[in-house]
């Protein structure tokens, strides 16, 4: 199976080149410690706001800290705040699509209109009225994140079980005896999670869009540890003097995230192309 | 068709309902509270005063009458008065909402007229050079924070150029120009603002448009248009375009939420006195009347936005309205 999966994935020239950059990010921000030419905090009096040169390949920032070690520490948070936020948008969307679509019915309707009623807010404004009122940080982003991009998720997993519940391989289960939770869990969730890993990967991708864009308005991640999102920020304080503080921040946002919509989008056709015909992204 | 606009009117009232249940409960639930904020300022305030304070917000009842309480004063529009500056926070709104909705509109706009002309034409010439082009774009503008190209931007038109204004929606000299002299600094200032809060709708229209179109083209009546000896264009801009078009518009309707919400970051970054600009700054002061405020606001303004693009769906296409009938 995942083999087939991979012989498929493998012929997407752009999806694989999406892979190694993440790959390659990953390591990064993992051997961050050792390969960070200084720390990230450093303050540096002598070279406030220096453009790239040989000991600062990308400059500095206005407090003479090094913007490649920042940028390399930086890709923590992505990769924290896009795993773990899509991990609870995972598993709220599919225990609420569960439900909706196994039991159907009242169940069903009840919480289709509350999906609904979140995704008529606004979810910048929800997210920014819940991070006021907690506390900015990156835990917080991550908790608020997942808790407002929920919803795609459960649309779908409802579906997949809405067709799923009929087929007779579920019938028969039944007939053996197995109860509510063993069908669910055991029987329908397996077949109904590929485009649940297809949705998981475009939303890392929304995720670390929505955490830069926090980040910079000074929600996200707090200073001094650094995110690319609040480099941005400070970019923006210089941007008549320090270009370098608003453009590499940003390419990096840029090519992780395509990296992770290229590889979404190579899953998607190698999972089952069937499945996604229809499912094009929206606006 | 009447029927089918009261049903569907009809059908806003819980979605309002459930906003307004949410948006309490994330205000009156989460931990930290409003009487917390004003006395933060003041450590020696007694607890006496906290008292009084709560009692004066209506703080000391139970959640539940304090939840009826606030929403019979919002069904007359009633929010209260802002923490900040003690003005009346549905005055605050009202003063606000032109400019962004001016804005949203326009990019509503600009979408669509950039987004269905690219896709329609990467579709009818699929794989080509132009396909391939667009689709590198599409991904691209999917990627791109909108912070991040606002920035740039400002630095090359802004900065280096000199060309356009990079704050504010007017300069500071405008009462002395002329109505054009005044139309030109206003579409200045908002050129860059407008141009970007388009940009990922534009992407991500352009991708949808294609697909519709290309599941219109393979249809039989597609065919049989070509099959009578019609020419392309008649086919493609007569018979394909108009039934591609339709789901464009309740995507458009989807494209809303998106909208409001992004208004949050670039009327911050332009400095645009919006609703976006109003949300944040009670944010970050914690001005709980006009945070819930805005929020229902923002998200009835999405339900209004939803409300008109099924209406023109159900207009343009009769299958809508006929099978809404039946039910």
């Amino acid at each position: 199976m995942f083999r087939i999966i991979w012989r498929r994935f493998s012929k997407n020239r752009l999806a694989v080149a999406g892979l190694v950059v993440i790959l390659t990010l990953a390591s990064a921000a993992i051997l961050a410690p050792h390969i960070a030419p200084y720390a990230p905090t450093k303050i540096d009096v002598y070279n406030v706001l220096s453009p790239p040169s040989i000991s600062h390949p990308l400059g500095t920032d206005e407090l003479g800290r090094d913007l490649l070690s920042r940028m390399i520490w930086g890709s923590r948070a992505s990769l924290k705040v896009g795993f773990i936020a899509v991990g609870i948008a995972i598993l709220i969307g599919t225990i609420v699509g569960a439900l909706a679509g196994f039991y159907g019915g009242r169940t069903d309707s009840i919480l289709m209109r509350f999906v609904d009623i979140m995704l008529a807010f606004p979810s910048f404004f929800l997210m920014l009225a819940i991070i006021a009122i907690v506390e900015p940080s990156i835990s917080t982003i991550m908790i608020v994140i997942g808790i407002t991009g929920w919803m795609d998720v459960s649309r779908l997993v409802r579906s997949e079980f809405l067709t799923l519940k009929e087929r007779d391989f579920i019938a028969a289960a039944k007939v053996a005896g197995a109860g509510d939770a063993r069908i669910i869990f055991r029987h329908i969730l397996p077949n109904a999670l590929s485009p649940v890993f297809v949705a998981a990967t475009f939303g890392i991708a929304g995720a670390i869009l929505t955490e830069s864009g926090l980040s910079f308005l000074g929600l996200g991640v707090q200073p001094p540890e650094p995110s690319w999102g609040n480099i941005l920020a400070s970019g923006k304080s210089n941007l008549t003097v320090a270009w370098w503080l608003s453009v590499y921040p940003g390419l990096a946002i840029l090519i992780t995230v395509l990296s992770y919509n290229l590889i979404g989008e190579g899953l998607r056709d190698s999972l089952d192309p069937r499945l996604w015909k229809s499912m094009d992204r929206k606006a | 068709m009447y029927y089918y606009i009261a049903r569907r009117m009809l059908m806003m009232i819980p979605m309002i309902v459930g906003i307004t249940l949410i948006t309490f409960s994330v205000v009156h639930l989460a931990p930290g509270d409003p009487v917390a904020v004003e006395t933060e300022m003041s450590p020696k305030a007694s607890a006496q005063a906290r008292e009084n304070l709560k009692k004066l917000y209506g703080l000391d009842k139970p959640l539940h009458i304090q939840y009826f309480d606030w929403l019979k004063r919002f069904v007359k529009l009633d929010f209260g008065t802002s923490f900040v500056d003690s003005k009346k926070v549905i005055d605050k709104i009202t003063e606000r909402i032109p400019i962004t909705l001016t804005i949203n509109l326009l990019s509503l706009f600009l979408i669509f007229i950039i987004a269905v002309p690219i896709g329609v034409i990467s579709a009818t010439r699929q794989y080509s050079l132009f396909d391939k082009l667009s689709t590198i774009f599409v991904f691209i503008g999917f990627s791109t924070p909108s912070f991040w190209l606002a920035l740039l931007l400002m630095m090359f038109f802004g900065v280096a150029l000199g060309m356009l204004p990079i704050s504010g929606i007017q300069s500071l000299d405008v009462s002395g120009m002329s109505f054009f002299g005044r139309l030109l600094d206003w579409a200045k200032h908002l050129i860059l603002p407008v141009g970007i809060s388009a940009f990922g709708g534009i992407a991500g229209l352009s991708r949808y448009s294609r697909s519709s179109m290309l599941e219109v083209i393979r249809q039989d009546y597609i065919r049989t248009a070509r099959a009578k000896g019609l020419k392309e264009s008649a086919v493609i801009f007569h018979h394909a375009l108009k039934n591609a078009l339709l789901p464009i518009v309740t995507i458009l309707g989807l494209a809303v939420p998106g909208l409001i919400g992004g208004s949050v970051i670039f009327e911050t970054i332009f400095a645009i006195p919006g609703m976006g600009q109003l949300f944040y700054d009670s944010a970050m002061a914690r001005d709980y009347p006009t945070i819930m405020g805005v929020l229902v606001i923002g998200s009835v303004l999405t339900l209004i936005g939803n409300f008109l693009a099924d209406i023109s769906y159900a207009l343009v296409d009769p299958r809508i309205r006929v099978s809404g009938e039946r039910n």
